[in-house]
């Protein structure tokens, strides 16, 4: 008897064998097919419960938002525009504020580099990658960046539960990347239990000085509109590059800097 | 009606990583398709009929999970597909990048459903039945473009 294959198995166990592999299943052995759908479910229960539904979906419903607030910004440019736009054009926008595009592959390095996959273990990190022709470079703090560079982030959350990332830069601007709205419910903050790479990249624009990547962590959920108050009262300093965030207690915060070409930051850390 | 989209998630999200995961092997590539395919879905939530999503998220996540192998050229590792692993095995030494290279070739001027069919049929053992209904086809379609691939396969083979 031959074996079914494991598409069929996964309907068999969701209930939805079309009917014309009906007959496949009437004539598989019923024990073996029993026992893996039993399978299945253990796996799905399993899958469940080490990566959670929620933050998953919360990240997937904001990558279609924004993506629909893309496609509706780039009808009105084009509307304005009244002719097709060009991608010196699409640059320019670029050089004037942090722009979201689709994101890039940071697992995709030159042949050899060490960190092909990053996992960062210990205290919650944050990693930048800047995108490099078909490939991503790891940026270490204090990297120079220019405007322009394309660069995604990945995190690890080190065992906390809830996150939010933010950048300051040298303007004072501050622009969250997680969650994807600024007024997001705390529950919103919910973070993946392994290191997860963020769905969009990030044009830098031409802010002088720094660009300087927060990951604020906490057991509980975090309360964005709180969070982006100290970012920017933080943001209004004069030592914005490198002083600390202040927050509730329990809540971690650590930064990565990046230099702009008239500036050095630092890599900073505060429980 | 509106499709929920944490229900749909916990219903079919892991069967959609366990499906990435049999085509790309890696594991995070398979995560990040994965929610490729659940953007995908959800993007047009209003438009899902009332009936069995499986068979649509079990072709969404073939179809990103081809597009990944194509644009990536990523090795083959276990759990790549059948089809691939064939020919791999019936090559020379230098086999594994040569079946890559023909299967750029062989698909490189395929419409995407071509890909779709072969990764159906070959790899996943549809039948050609099977084939037809999950992409809304004639068996009598189907088995031509497989035979156009079979017969663009060959003529692969016979290249000196």
């Amino acid at each position: 008897m031959t074996s079914l294959p494991d598409w069929l198995v996964e309907r068999a166990a969701l209930d939805e064998v079309a009917p014309i592999s009906r007959d496949r299943i009437t004539a598989a052995e019923p024990r073996e097919l029993a026992e893996r759908i039993a399978t299945l479910r253990a796996d799905n229960d399993a899958e469940l419960a080490r990566h959670p539904a929620r933050p998953a979906v919360a990240q997937i419903e904001a990558r279609i938002a924004a993506a629909t607030r893309r496609r509706t910004q780039r009808r009105r440019r084009l509307g304005l525009l009244g002719v097709a736009t060009s991608a010196a054009a699409i640059l320019l926008v670029a050089r004037f504020v942090d722009r979201p595009v689709t994101g890039f592959e940071p697992s995709v390095t030159a042949p050899g580099t060490p960190d092909e996959v990053t996992r960062v273990k210990g205290a919650p990190r944050l990693v930048a990658f800047r995108q490099v022709g078909e490939q991503a470079e790891r940026l270490e703090p204090d990297a120079l960046v220019h405007a322009g560079d394309l660069i995604q982030l990945r995190y690890n959350p080190g065992g906390k539960r809830y996150g939010l990332i933010a950048s300051v830069d040298g303007a004072g601007v501050v622009t969250l990347h997680f969650p994807f709205s600024e007024d997001a419910p705390p529950e919103a903050t919910a973070v993946s239990a392994e290191t997860t790479t963020l769905p969009q990249a990030y044009a830098l624009d031409d802010a002088p000085g720094f660009e300087r990547f927060f990951f604020i962590t906490a057991n509980g959920p975090i309360d964005v509109p709180h969070s982006l108050a100290a970012l920017r009262s933080l943001a209004r300093r004069a030592d914005s590059a490198t002083a600390s965030l202040e927050l509730p207690a329990g809540v971690r915060q650590w930064s990565l800097s990046l230099r702009k070409p008239d500036r050095p930051s630092t890599n900073h850390e505060s429980p | 009606m509106p499709v929920d989209s944490y229900t749909y998630y916990c219903t079919y999200g892991p069967m959609v990583l366990r499906r990435c995961r049999k085509l790309l092997g890696d594991e995070q590539a398979s995560r990040d398709a994965m929610h490729d395919v659940f953007v995908q879905v959800l993007s047009r939530a209003d438009e899902l009929a009332d009936q069995a999503p499986s068979s649509l998220l079990f072709r969404i996540a073939t179809n990103v999970c081809l597009n990944r192998l194509r644009t990536r050229r990523r090795r083959l590792e276990d759990g790549d597909p059948e089809l691939i692993v064939q020919i791999a095995e019936q090559t020379d030494p230098a086999a594994r990048s040569a079946a890559r290279a023909a299967l750029d070739v062989l698909f490189r001027n395929e419409p995407d459903d071509t890909a779709l069919i072969a990764v159906l049929h070959l790899h996943d053992k549809m039948t050609l039945e099977e084939v037809a209904a999950e992409v809304g086809m004639s068996v009598s379609g189907v088995r031509k473009r497989l035979q156009k691939l079979r017969t663009k396969l060959h003529a692969l083979e016979v290249q000196p």
